[in-house]
């Protein structure tokens, strides 16, 4: 082992330092991206899902250019009306347009699905490399907080939250972030386990990085894979979540246009203007599928071991 | 002296991302009954492939493009799977380089061996258990009775590859195909290891192909070796000739890279070069890149195994001249 | 194997704690929300004097953490407090409803199970074929539909358009009328079964078809992906290569040899399938107005109802970590590589 460590530092001080190391880290990055994205591009149905994705993208930046009419006006002379030219998705109770209204809709829900991933991922990723790798007293109380989190269903914790907090999107999405950064810290800690017994952690140790400094340049990007993956399609799911709140009441109020609480309004007259519930939840279900199936590819396109084969 | 296996002109790719990996390009050698057949060569010449493909076990982008492969004359290349899976563990056995990843760790070692021999005969659970016990005695497994409760993390190194040995020696198979088995052991167990299988081999009639990049273990323990590189068989024939009277230039390097204590040389022989892609291979001979003879005709033709002695083969267009001369 | 019974009394303290932590939270929180319980358990159109005076009723004047210890206390002792809403003591309620939502979440779970699991297993062993790519659609096809949005359109098919199923309820109102079930243990379909009441057994299992496919969903989906890479994983593994160069036929490697490697992680995902089954009982519950748990604690939480909130919360958390501890301990008993 000494020989090893010997060999390893006088080896390394003789190379570009940085570079060395970024490299046992790494591989050379640029090919790697280049070889995710072509795996993407070859599966049709990841494809498809990217394209989805940046078509609900575009409607939700540009909805008030796509929107045809004004989403919050009431208009009762012309409630429940069939999808037509006119209105292609018809009118709910008030006659205000559907399509409108599922255009703006998009807004809340990819900024719902965003937000709470992106606070789920912020608090748990971290927490989860830094309980992994320091071990010990850290590790135990943060995986003790952790498990205690995840005992709750996030639907029960949130249904609570919003009751506390009164209901809003805004509350429901913090809702639903609180119960799911444990995910996150269990798949970073898992990662990082392994991770630091690898031989160029301790190289970097013995080049006198910092702990912060390994966790951050080393293990941070190193764990990365899993997290992204997860993200996306918990992404879709955060959704369904949300649109589950609205759905309740206990999300967005009304007259918010978001797809659950429009799913609800259109509950009672389902038999006769089904339009009402069915648009909104086609959304839905078409964005949580998207999110969902992309994931899928980019878990297929990040998986060293499915990529290359070498004749040993 | 019969050969039991016959390996003609082999040739496997690979299809990854990069490209066709042409992992074996024309691999020709023999095994006789009775013999220790050493198959040595870096890591990456393509050792391991040839085994695999030997018992039609390589992975799902790989393609046998030509060549045959004769068990006692018959080719394993045209046997259905069923036909193959019968043969495995029954007539050819195979053990592995790393015996903890080979062993499932949630069942014990003796449910894995006994699940073996009641699989290739027909016997029941008591009489395979003392099968089992008989295969244990016979790689000198202390309490056998005991080992078969055990699982396979809780053994050492050693005893692991013996249990490997066990299962797979358990059916009397005609070929042993072993690939690496000491690499990952102590250099102590490696001989008790190797000196067992030497051992048994004696005691039974069987017939070992062993892979190995350690030259020192090929000359030791092997009667005849093929030397690999680069997906070809450069040089082959009986192990003590080849050591004293090596011909081609690949062999010779390996040879004097042998650290010897006794040499007064300071430096150690070292190989220029490093091994080829082989992806694009290079025209010609494959170790012209790294050879200190390489001349013109080797960078342009490919060259064939000559016998330039009686069962000793060489790849070598040098050996040509010096025969036609 | 006293090294197992060390980790079953770490793991039931572990248990103890995460249950008297979540209660202490929910309850301090409850606590400090904005809405008066005083005023809500008096009504809208109380005077001030009796806002007071069920504030001391309600023992709400008292510090908190007495609050709390009267409360753990009453917990413990089986006296839930009395609903705002329903004025009925809470424990009688949640006895009441608790029945129905388990009936349901077994149902789901199981269909969920059957069905997801299997083919998990079927579309790793033939990974990359077409009908791998079949399952993992409908895999992705379950993960995505919004459970209510489901629940509405089953209901508008088939108990609207095609009316060959109930359309929301556990019971249609004659068969309670005419074949009332007679409860021993509060699951319809079994009470049914027990008392030899063949007409209401019928109907109680036409009317949970629904909503347990629905509940079922996504977690069938869940479980199938789950399941399927974690038999891609296990087939990846050097001893299935060795399994097979020592000549095992593949149904027996595929059914005996890596399923146990699979069932240790299977039951991971049995776990999060529950986890995931208790979080949609409440909107399932909702759409098909079952009268389970979930519809009770909705109401509570429109009602702002304080002690319904807070144990329902205790029960739930209850529920999921004696749950996740049943799963630890089969799967550390099954596992040879953990060190007990």
């Amino acid at each position: 082992m000494r020989v090893d460590k010997l060999a390893l530092l006088s080896a390394a001080r003789s190379v570009k330092l940085k570079f060395l190391l970024k490299d046992f880290g790494r591989e050379g990055r640029f090919r790697e991206i280049r070889l995710i994205v072509d795996t993407l591009m070859k599966n049709p149905l990841t494809l498809a899902s990217i394209i989805i994705l940046g078509v609900l993208i575009f409607i939700a930046i540009l909805a008030p250019w796509i929107a045809l009419y004004p989403i919050y006006e009431s208009n009762i002379e012309k409630k429940y009306k069939p999808p037509s030219l006119e209105h292609p998705f018809g009118t709910d109770h008030l006659g205000r347009d559907i399509f409108s209204r599922v255009v703006f809709g998009a807004r809340s829900s990819l900024i719902a699905g965003i937000t709470i991933v992106a606070i789920s991922v912020a608090i748990g990723w971290p927490l989860g490399v830094v309980a992994g790798y320091r071990g010990g007293k850290i590790d135990t109380l943060i995986m003790r907080i952790t498990d205690m989190f995840l005992a709750f269903p996030s639907l029960v914790l949130a249904l609570i939250i919003a009751f506390i907090l009164g209901p809003s999107l805004i509350n429901s999405m913090i809702a639903v972030s609180v119960t799911w950064w444990p995910w996150y810290t269990r798949l970073a800690r898992a990662d990082t386990v392994s991770l630091r017994e690898r031989a160029f952690i301790e190289a970097s140790k013995a080049m006198g990085l910092t702990d912060f400094q390994i966790m951050l340049r080393h293990i941070l990007p190193n764990t990365a894979a899993p997290i992204i993956v997860q993200a996306t399609m918990d992404l879709g799911t955060a959704i369904l979540l949300a649109s589950g709140l609205g759905f309740l009441g206990l999300g967005a109020q009304p007259p918010e246009p978001e797809w659950g609480l429009m799913v609800s309004e259109g509950r009672p007259v389902i038999l006769s203007a089904w339009w009402v519930s069915v648009f909104p939840g086609l959304f839905i279900f078409t964005t949580a599928a998207a999110f969902n199936l992309l994931g899928d590819g980019l878990r297929e396109a990040l998986d060293p071991r499915v990529r290359r084969v070498r004749g040993a | 002296m019969k050969p039991l296996l016959v390996v003609e002109n082999l040739k496997v790719h690979f299809d990854t991302y990069d490209g066709v990996v042409k992992a074996l390009d024309g691999v020709t050698f023999d095994v006789y009954e009775g013999e220790t057949f050493g198959l040595v060569g870096e890591t990456g010449c393509g050792k391991t492939v040839t085994v695999l493909s030997i018992m039609r076990l390589l992975p799902e982008n790989s393609r046998i493009v030509s060549g045959r492969i004769m068990l006692r004359g018959e080719n394993l290349l045209e046997k259905s799977e069923d036909e193959m899976a019968k043969l495995r563990g029954r007539k050819i056995s195979m053990i592995f380089q790393d015996p903890l990843a080979s062993l499932n760790p949630v069942f014990t070692v003796g449910e894995q061996i006994t699940r073996v021999i009641m699989i290739h005969q027909q016997l029941s659970k008591e009489k395979a258990r003392e099968r089992a016990i008989e295969a244990f005695k016979l790689v000198a497994l202390p309490e056998p009775e005991k080992i078969l409760k055990t699982y396979p993390h809780e053994l050492s190194g050693g005893m692991q590859q013996r249990v490997m040995i066990a299962m797979a020696l358990s059916t009397d198979p005609d070929l042993l195909i072993a690939d690496e088995p000491t690499s990952l052991l102590d250099v102590t167990i490696q001989a008790q290891i190797l000196k067992l299988l030497q051992e048994i081999k004696s005691r039974k009639k069987l017939t070992i192909l062993l892979i190995t990049h350690n030259m020192g273990i090929v000359a030791e323990y092997c009667d005849r070796v093929g030397v690999m590189y680069a997906g070809t068989i450069v040089e082959r024939g009986p192990v003590k000739q080849i050591l004293k009277k090596p011909y081609h230039p690949y062999t010779k390097g390996l040879l004097a890279a042998i650290p010897k204590p006794e040499s007064r040389k300071r430096r150690l022989h070292v190989i220029e070069g490093f091994i080829p892609d082989l992806i694009n291979r290079p025209r010609g001979c494959s170790f012209h890149p790294r050879c200190p003879y390489a001349r013109e005709v080797c960078r342009e033709k490919e060259p064939v195994a000559e016998e330039v002695e009686p069962g000793r083969y060489v790849m070598c267009h040098l050996v040509e001249e010096v025969m036609v001369a | 194997m006293s090294g197992f019974r060390q980790y079953l009394v770490k793991r039931i303290i572990l248990a103890l704690v995460i249950v008297i932590g979540m209660s202490m939270i929910t309850f301090f929180l409850a606590r400090v929300a904005p809405s008066d319980p005083a005023a809500l358990w008096v009504g809208l159109h109380a005077r001030p004097e009796q806002v007071e005076k069920a504030r001391i009723e309600l023992g709400l004047d008292k510090p908190l953490y007495v609050q709390y210890f009267i409360y753990i206390r009453d917990l413990i002792s089986g006296s839930w407090g009395i609903s705002y809403r329903t004025r009925r003591p809470v424990i009688e309620d949640i006895m009441n409803y608790l029945p129905a939502s388990i009936e349901l979440a077994v149902a789901g779970l199981l269909i969920a199970s059957v069905v997801g699991i299997p083919l998990g297993v079927i579309a790793a062993s033939k990974k990359d074929t077409r009908v791998d790519h079949a399952c993992r659609v409908l895999g992705v096809l379950t993960l995505s539909t919004p459970s209510f949005w489901m629940g509405l359109t089953l209901q508008l098919i088939f108990a609207r358009i095609l009316g060959i199923l109930p359309l929301q309820g556990r019971l249609s109102p004659d068969v309670a009328e005419m074949n009332p079930i007679q409860r021993i243990t509060g699951f319809y379909l079994l009470d049914s079964l027990l008392t030899g009441n063949f007409i209401a057994f019928q109907d109680a299992l036409l009317h949970i078809i629904l909503p347990s496919i629905t509940l079922a969903a996504y977690s069938t989906g869940l479980s199938l992906r789950m399941t399927r890479s974690t038999m891609i994983e296990v087939l990846r593994e050097r001893y299935i290569v060795a399994a097979k160069a020592f000549g095992m036929p593949k149904n027996v490697i595929m059914f005996y040899y890596a399923l146990k490697n699979a069932i240790i992680p299977t039951l991971t995902v049995l776990g999060i399938s529950f986890a995931w089954t208790l979080t949609g009982v409440f909107l399932v519950e909702v759409v098909f107005n079952w009268p389970g748990l979930g519809t009770y604690t909705w109401r509570a939480i429109l009602a702002v109802d304080y002690p319904v909130i807070v144990a329902v919360t205790v029960i739930s958390t209850l529920i999921i970590v004696v749950t996740n501890l049943i799963l630890d301990l089969i799967q550390a008993y099954l596992d040879p590589r953990v060190k007990l």
